[in-house]
């Protein structure tokens, strides 16, 4: 029976009695459900599809294309500066460089639901590339997730590899989902659950001269952050001039960590998966990547560094 | 009509436009906008504060020592080395007008006291203090650490300091038996952990990470370099104080310096402290709220230590939710505007002091500070104003003392110029140092001078007490101030020397003993005057009559003549 002759249906039989009753509402669509969406894994075409090899030359993106990077790149102000760093993790220095001289590919997938990007991480020369990247993301029944898998070379120059629109309702019906061959991708794995509790409180001590110091906490694409720091960290010696807060001093240094070299020596950074972020004193942001939460100070240089700070970090 | 506004304020209306950021007075004290403008008139108030200090209580019954010498006051023409009698009996009076005054009008504002409740950083005045303060009910009480509050007459401890220029002093006996009660040797300085532990004791509870408090050997007079209280705590609406301590010489040498009252200093650990508690302000406050603060500090910013300042100033510039520092020290209200490294204007507040003129024709006087928002952005700045104590109508029929008056306030300067000055110059006091090592000639006349100024201060402040509404009751005390005031010379001493009566500098033997044995002191008077002191207040007229002639003294302190730079000035 349609919703409209169920109307009418019980408008007959209320009437019959003498009275006019209001049907019962129509019965609520299903809410939009919060779910970590993991993009496991894909294979892919070892070229393109006119023979070449994936890294010869740059090719010019569709404009929708070159759209959802730029809004993905909106979303998250705490990457400003950084967009020569994106896809190169602290902990992994050169991968960038390496993979942009191998043929293979260097896939990654953005997933746009609604307005909202997200990018995985980049799997450098793969072509049965396994990301295994988690989001968090809200799906109604009626959302369509568009997948676009690039071979990333930068946020201006990449390679479409394939794109495919595929309805929540189909993201929704189970937890292990194979997508069959879209462009160049032969397949795409991915996985969906109802979003396990996320919010998190821990404290942490990034020393002067600590590197890139592990948080503890790992974040998830999509997940709200607030860090909170504060303390000093001295770059030289007793050098009273040389000491800020997380804050970083007013003034820049040719030992800045790449990504910052426009932003105040000593500051406080933050790293996860394959971007980095400016936080300063306070930074509340949406993770841009999933991954361990590290953080660390501004200075590739610290072996004459003294202090710490003292770092909070909230996750809701 | 009030009830109206209670109903409607209570009923979450229409937001009311909030109280200026001074409703009038209620006592004898007059609102005055500074020269600038109030500062931010944005509509909400989130919170007040009445900060006051610098009303320097004094302990009249020590020894004089060289740091209350003739040349001490006319040094660099800032008299503050001696004040008129009646002014250091009746500073507690002037305090409790303006605790008055904020009880009657400002009650909603936290009270702030920005430090000096001391003077020569002696436990006596501090009792005093927090004795006041306890019957004020102003205790628990939001007070900053100073220089008065633990460095002799706020600058030294030991013969060291000063950068070594303390070669006419007796330090740190000087200081011993300046604080030491009559008639005995009792250890009663004030030292910067005794003052900041008194301090601590009686501020508000907080939690454990709000305070940063250290006080490890109180009764070393340079146990200040271990000595520290910084606190945060809360003084409004998501608004916080955030309480500094301007003598933390931990990373400052004093020593190389002239002393805690000339350059304040903040260590990177204070301000390293600092920020953690602003960190667990943020935190406690939850996600979405911005709690903003307010610095309270005793010395004004340009009286720091010049890498102090400098560090500051990027502190300041990296922490846009400090909206402005509000200091003291100078006790003379002023507004400042700095620029910070990154060019944004950062706003100073210096609160005058309850006791002192802040110069000629600019009386006593606290502040009025304002945390205001604009809820459209909820963009937040300070407002303020200054409250100064209105003389006139505080004094109404009462007349000053004569200016030509013998034991008119001031009259101690004609002893005080009859003394000449010391050397000060390498070459002065090498030539000094070659008639007499110690420098014999030199402390003994300053001490004689400081002998004769107070013998005539002595004098003035019992005729004081003869001339007060009611006079005297009792017969011995009355008896007693007129034989005082009667005493224009010296006396000869009718006994043998007591050992308390020896107790002097030994490189002032014999002329200091001896000449104070014949000469008039708070000391010797110490039982007449104390027992004086309670009746000051019996009746509204009497009460009048001394914080009248506190404030007129103060007020002749700051006239002309005095001497600035060796030059008198007219």
């Amino acid at each position: 029976m349609t919703k409209r002759m169920h109307r009418l249906a019980w408008l007959i039989l209320c009437s019959c009695g003498g009275k006019v009753i209001a049907p019962p509402p129509p019965p609520p669509p299903p809410a939009p459900q919060k779910v970590l969406l993991t993009v496991v894994s894909a294979s892919v075409d070892g070229r393109r599809s006119d023979g070449t090899a994936w890294d010869d030359g740059d090719t010019i993106p569709p404009p929708h294309v070159r759209g959802v990077i730029d809004r993905w790149q909106a979303a998250h102000p705490e990457l400003d500066g950084t967009d020569a760093t994106i896809g190169e993790p602290v902990d992994v220095p050169g991968v960038l460089a390496a993979a942009r001289k191998s043929p293979g590919p260097d896939p990654l997938v953005l997933v746009e639901v609604g307005n909202v990007v997200y990018r995985t991480t980049i799997a450098p020369g793969q072509f049965q590339p396994v990301w295994k990247f988690p989001l968090l993301t809200t799906l109604g029944p009626d959302d369509a997730v568009q997948l676009t898998v690039i071979d990333w070379d930068g946020p201006e120059t990449f390679d479409i590899i394939g794109y495919t629109l595929v309805p929540a309702k189909t993201l929704l019906a189970s937890r292990s989902i194979e997508l069959p061959r879209f462009g160049n991708v032969q397949r795409l794995m991915l996985e969906v659950v109802p979003a396990p509790p996320t919010a998190t409180s821990r404290r942490v001590v990034v020393g002067g001269r600590d590197g890139w110091v592990q948080s503890g906490v790992t974040l998830t694409a999509g997940q709200t952050v607030t860090i909170r720091a504060a303390g000093e960290v001295c770059t030289k010696g007793s050098d009273r001039t040389r000491c800020s807060g997380p804050e970083g001093q007013p003034r820049v240094s040719d030992a800045n960590i790449p990504g910052f070299e426009k932003k105040g020596h000593g500051a406080l950074l933050g790293a996860v998966g394959d971007v980095r972020l400016f936080v300063g004193r306070e930074r509340r942001f949406v993770a841009a990547s999933s991954g361990p939460l590290l953080l660390g100070v501004n200075d590739g240089d610290q072996d004459n560094n003294s202090g710490a700070y003292e770092v909070a970090i909230d996750t809701e | 009509m009030r009830l109206l506004v209670v109903v409607l304020a209570a009923c979450g209306g229409a937001a009311l436009p909030p109280p200026p950021v001074a409703t009038a007075p209620s006592g004898p004290f007059r609102v005055v906008d500074p020269p600038g403008g109030r500062g931010a008139a944005y509509p909400v108030v989130r919170a007040r504060v009445f900060a006051l200090g610098d009303s320097q209580f004094h302990h009249l019954y020590g020894k004089r020592s060289f740091a209350q010498s003739p040349f001490a006051d006319r040094y660099q023409g800032i008299e503050v080395a001696i004040r008129p009698a009646a002014l250091d009996d009746g500073s507690d009076l002037l305090l409790e007008a303006f605790l008055d005054e904020h009880r009657a009008a400002y009650a909603a504002s936290t009270l702030v006291y920005m430090g000096d409740a001391a003077d020569l950083s002696c436990q006596d005045e501090y009792d005093r203090f927090f004795a006041l303060a306890a019957a004020a009910g102003i205790e628990p009480l939001l007070m900053v650490a100073s220089n008065h509050d633990g460095f002799y007459v706020g600058n030294y401890t030991q013969k060291a300091d000063a950068n070594g220029n303390l070669a006419y002093t007796d330090m740190p006996t000087d200081w011993r038996r300046a604080c030491a009660r009559p008639g005995t040797f009792d250890d009663r300085i004030l030292t910067k952990a005794q003052a900041v532990t008194r301090i601590a004791e009686n501020l508000p509870d907080g939690p454990l990470w709000a305070t940063d408090f250290a006080a490890f050997d109180p009764t070393d007079p340079s146990g200040y370099r271990t000595a520290y209280l910084t606190y945060a705590r809360p003084i409004g609406d998501a608004v916080w104080g955030l309480f500094l301590d301007t003598v933390d010489y931990r990373d400052l040498e004093l020593t190389r310096t002239l002393g805690a009252g000339t350059v304040g200093a903040l260590s990177a650990a204070q301000l390293n402290g600092v920020d953690k508690m602003m960190l667990e302000v943020a935190l406690a406050a939850g996600a979405g709220l911005r709690p903003s603060f307010v610095a309270f500090g005793h010395h004004t910013i340009a009286e720091l230590d010049a890498g102090t300042r400098d560090h500051l100033f990027a502190f300041l510039d990296g922490r846009p939710e400090i909206l402005a520092y509000v200091s003291a020290h100078t006790h003379r209200p002023d507004e400042h505007l700095h620029r910070l490294p990154s060019g944004r204007m950062f706003p100073e507040l210096v609160v005058g002091s309850t006791t002192d003129f802040g110069s000629e024709g600019e009386p006593p006087s606290a502040r009025l500070v304002e945390v205001r928002e604009d809820p459209a952005t909820g963009r937040r700045g300070v407002a303020s104003t200054r409250l100064y104590l209105d003389v006139d109508a505080l004094c109404g029929d009462v007349v000053a003392v004569d200016p030509e008056d013998p034991l008119a306030y001031t009259a101690y300067r004609l002893a005080r110029d009859d003394t000449p000055d010391v050397p000060t110059s390498t070459a002065g006091l090498l030539l000094a140092w070659i008639a007499s090592s110690d420098l014999k000639q030199h402390r003994v006349a300053q001490l004689l001078g400081a002998l004769v100024v107070e013998h005539r201060m002595v004098r003035a402040l019992a005729s004081l007490y003869l001339n007060a509404p009611g006079g005297v009751d009792d017969e011995a005390a009355r008896a007693e101030l007129v034989a005082v005031v009667s005493q224009v010379g010296t006396r000869p001493p009718l006994s043998a020397p007591t050992q308390y009566e020896l107790w002097w500098d030994p490189a002032l033997f014999p002329a200091v003993p001896e000449a104070a044995r014949t000469l008039l002191s708070f000391g010797a008077e110490r039982a007449t005057f104390e027992s004086l002191r309670a009746t000051r207040t019996t009746t509204p007229a009497r009460r009048r009559y001394f914080a009248c002639h506190a404030a007129r003294a103060a007020e002749a302190e700051a006239r002309s003549p005095r001497r600035v730079g060796g030059v008198l000035i007219r």
